[in-house]
């Protein structure tokens, strides 16, 4: 999985997508700004109606045309960022599997770590331990515990688990 | 002054070397056409419609006595139809740049349709042995043909129509020198009432732009000097559908400047607005007790013939 570049607290998956859908969301823009060069010239009689239906539209053609244009641009924004598959770095938002880590606990089972120790037996210690990394562990992060006896290490939890307790 | 969409009167006719010219030949087909049944005005039958009395006089036709009158007032009179009543037909065209307009619809300008119409009522009067004289006019009255019943006067109507017709295209050429305001476009007809003529029938043939109210001022006045007014609104397809899609930069044909619109979201306004001048100016038209009719210039002109004719037959009754 490539390292994204972190945008505020989300980024994206394909950022030169993303760059190429906001060039993109520029088109509509332009077409509207040509359009009002394109005019075709031709002589009139009848000024009187065109000015009075003009001062009557005025407002509305306007604010047509302007909500048009913004929502065709956004269109296109929102549709080059649905396709360069934005997502969320840190905490809980989002648990996908894009961010999630396997972490392999070993732990040493040997008669060595009966040893008693200040808080318990070596063994205690190391299960204390265990479970504070689980339980600090970020979501989406799996699980495996894998014992080391004699000689042979031995899977308890043999399935990748994601589960806390 | 444009090239492309809208190309000048006078150059057209000269390119295509016939336009309106033949202007009275044309007229006498439309009148002929049209009386011979192509387009039906609303006639009241075959009978003459009864005008007046004239008094009996030795050797008058007996078919025409009045017997009622004889029956009641032992008096000998003649009814005297319609037709024997010499009557004078006015035709009022209006010349202004405004008439020149032409869209791609039509292929008549505004003008050379109220000259066809003109010419072919002016046909249609001379036929019936009526009196009939022509004015235009723009800014002011232009030119002006005294009434005359003589048939040779059909060619003189014909060729100061066809004068009229190069002589404002010529006009619009040259300047484009904007006016301030555009006059209302029946004012000068307010000169003409001041010219006194006796009671006739008055034809208007214009577009009527400009301020509605002081256009039906001047009908008004045409109405308190006794005449019948028909007025022949002549209108081109383009102003009154607007069916351009495209942006458009608009230049006035009187005063040369230009309004830049997006067509397609404006045509619904353009067209209600038109409409209710439209119809504004055919309530008060009706309210004065005169005639409205629409001649638009994609339309056959013996529409115009027909409206003229129905106020003739009303006229009589």
């Amino acid at each position: 999985m490539p390292d994204p570049l972190p945008i505020l607290a989300f980024g994206f998956i394909s950022p030169w997508l993303l760059a190429g859908g906001v060039a993109l969301s520029a088109v509509p823009l332009v077409i509207h700004l040509l359009r009002r060069r394109q005019y075709v010239d031709r002589p009139w009689a009848a000024m009187q109606f065109l000015q009075a239906a003009l001062k009557s539209q005025a407002r509305r053609v306007r604010l047509e045309s302007v909500v048009l244009l913004a929502v065709r641009t956004l269109l296109i924004l929102v549709a080059a960022a649905a396709v360069s598959q934005p997502f969320l770095d840190d905490d809980s938002l989002i648990s996908g599997a894009a961010s999630g880590r396997l972490r392999v606990l070993v732990v040493d089972t040997s008669l060595s770590m009966s040893a008693a120790g200040d808080a318990g037996t070596s063994l205690d210690r190391a299960r204390l331990l265990a479970s504070r990394i689980v339980e600090t562990a970020p979501a989406g992060d799996a699980f495996t515990l894998v014992q080391i006896r004699r000689s042979t290490p031995f899977a308890v939890i043999s399935r990748i688990s994601r589960d806390r307790p | 002054m444009f090239t492309q969409a809208g190309q000048s009167t006078a150059a057209r006719l000269r390119e295509a070397g016939q336009g309106l010219t033949g202007l009275e030949f044309k007229a006498r087909q439309v009148v002929d056409g049209f009386l011979a049944g192509s387009h039906r005005g609303p006639r009241r039958g075959s009978s003459a419609e009864f005008a007046e009395h004239r008094a009996y006089a030795p050797g008058d036709d007996l078919r025409y006595l009045d017997w009622k009158v004889f029956g009641k007032h032992d008096r000998f009179y003649l009814k005297q139809l319609e037709q024997e009543t010499n009557f004078t037909c006015h035709l009022l065209l209006d010349a202004s740049s405004s008439m020149l307009y032409r869209s791609e619809d039509a292929s008549l300008s505004k003008l050379e349709t109220g000259c066809l119409a003109a010419a072919a009522i002016a046909w249609l009067v001379l036929r019936q042995q009526d009196l009939v004289g022509m004015t235009a006019f723009a800014q002011s009255l232009q030119m002006q043909l005294p009434p005359s019943g003589q048939p040779s006067h059909l060619k003189q109507i014909a060729d100061a129509l066809e004068q009229i017709m190069v002589r404002s295209a010529a006009a619009s050429d040259a300047n484009g020198a904007p006016t301030t305001e555009p006059a209302p476009t029946l004012r000068p007809l307010h000169e003409w009432c001041e010219q006194g003529w006796k009671r006739a029938v008055v034809v208007v043939l214009s577009d009527c732009l400009g301020d509605l109210s002081s256009n039906l001022e001047a009908l008004r006045r045409l109405r308190s000097c006794r005449h019948d007014v028909v007025l022949l609104h002549v209108v081109d397809p383009a102003e009154q559908d607007f069916p351009f899609d495209e942006p458009t930069r608009f230049h006035d044909v009187e005063s040369g400047r230009a309004q830049p619109v997006d067509c397609r979201q404006l045509r619904a306004a353009y067209c209600a607005d038109f409409e209710s001048f439209r119809r504004k100016l055919e309530t008060d038209c009706r309210e004065l007790g005169a005639d409205y009719a629409l001649l638009r210039t994609d339309a056959p002109v013996e529409l115009a013939l027909a409206a003229f004719l129905s106020r003739r037959v009303r006229q009589g009754a």
